[in-house]
């Protein structure tokens, strides 16, 4: 799989396989926190206030109702705009490049890197995944979910890296 | 009436609520195994407008020491910092500084 700029409108990912397309098209049920209340709280926290006494309690409750819906929307959002443009996952039809191709505009890049990042975020606390610099330990079966996720979240960070440093790079 | 000879009683103030009011509020981001370090770096320059060192600084402290206050001021702007990280999937609070 090799990931480039095209011009300054468009990114596109070439060289796709079966397993990478598939994983791609998990990233929203990746990103659904159902099932999981560890990760439902780490996409919308609720400690958002402490200031020790009674006065953060009740803004606790006020978060909840004013943020977390902005944070649904703004989160669901990304995911659909991820899930539009997978419609145009290609076969490329190249003899040179075999495989998946896929074109994206520049403009999505950011709402691509937060729907990877939620889902990256939901199957680290949903298989308790290792640090980047831990060691992985599993046990490393064909069914293994655990492997399976880790394997996932690293696609998803190869992808987040290459948008860091090429569309959303700040002057 | 009150004449000009008469003394006027002084309205007593709540100071601890002058306290409250004045007392500034701390934004602090917590480490996490999943945001990317350039990541957040982006993220904190994006938020705060901080140069390119101080938001690199300011990540490092995160990722060292498990947290970092990014930043100190009023109540209202440091929830309303607090919000735009969580918007970025940052783990971060506010408290009052003591």
């Amino acid at each position: 799989m090799r990931l480039r700029i095209l011009n300054d409108d468009y990114w596109e990912i070439r060289g796709m396989g079966e397993t990478e397309v598939y994983l791609l098209h998990k990233i929203p049920e990746a990103a659904d926190t159902k099932g999981s209340e560890p990760a439902r709280k780490r996409l919308y926290p609720e400690s958002s206030i402490s200031d020790g006494g009674g006065e953060g309690e009740s803004s606790l409750s006020d978060w909840s109702e004013l943020v977390h819906p902005e944070l649904k929307g703004a989160f669901g959002a990304a995911i659909e705009q991820v899930v539009a443009d997978l419609k145009a996952v290609k076969p490329s039809g190249e003899k040179a490049a075999p495989g998946y191709h896929l074109r994206i505009p520049s403009a999505h890049a950011d709402h691509w890197f937060s729907a990877l990042n939620q889902a990256r975020l939901v199957l680290a606390e949903r298989y308790d995944l290792p640090m980047p610099d831990e060691e992985f330990e599993s046990e490393r079966t064909a069914v293994d979910a655990r492997w399976l996720a880790n394997a996932q979240s690293n696609l998803y960070a190869f992808i987040q890296t290459f948008l860091l440093d090429t569309i959303m790079k700040l002057p | 009436m009150t004449s000009a000879t008469e003394v006027i009683a002084t309205p007593e103030i709540d100071t601890d609520e002058e306290t409250d009011i004045d007392s500034p509020w701390q934004v602090i981001v917590f480490d996490d195994p999943v945001n990317l370090m350039s990541y957040v770096t982006l993220v904190f320059r994006k938020i705060f407008g901080y140069s390119e060192s101080k938001a690199t600084r300011l990540m490092l402290e995160v990722h060292q020491n498990g947290k970092s206050i990014v930043w100190t001021g009023s109540r209202e702007r440091a929830e309303f910092y607090v919000q735009q990280l969580h918007s970025h999937q940052l783990q971060a609070t506010i408290s009052r500084v003591d």
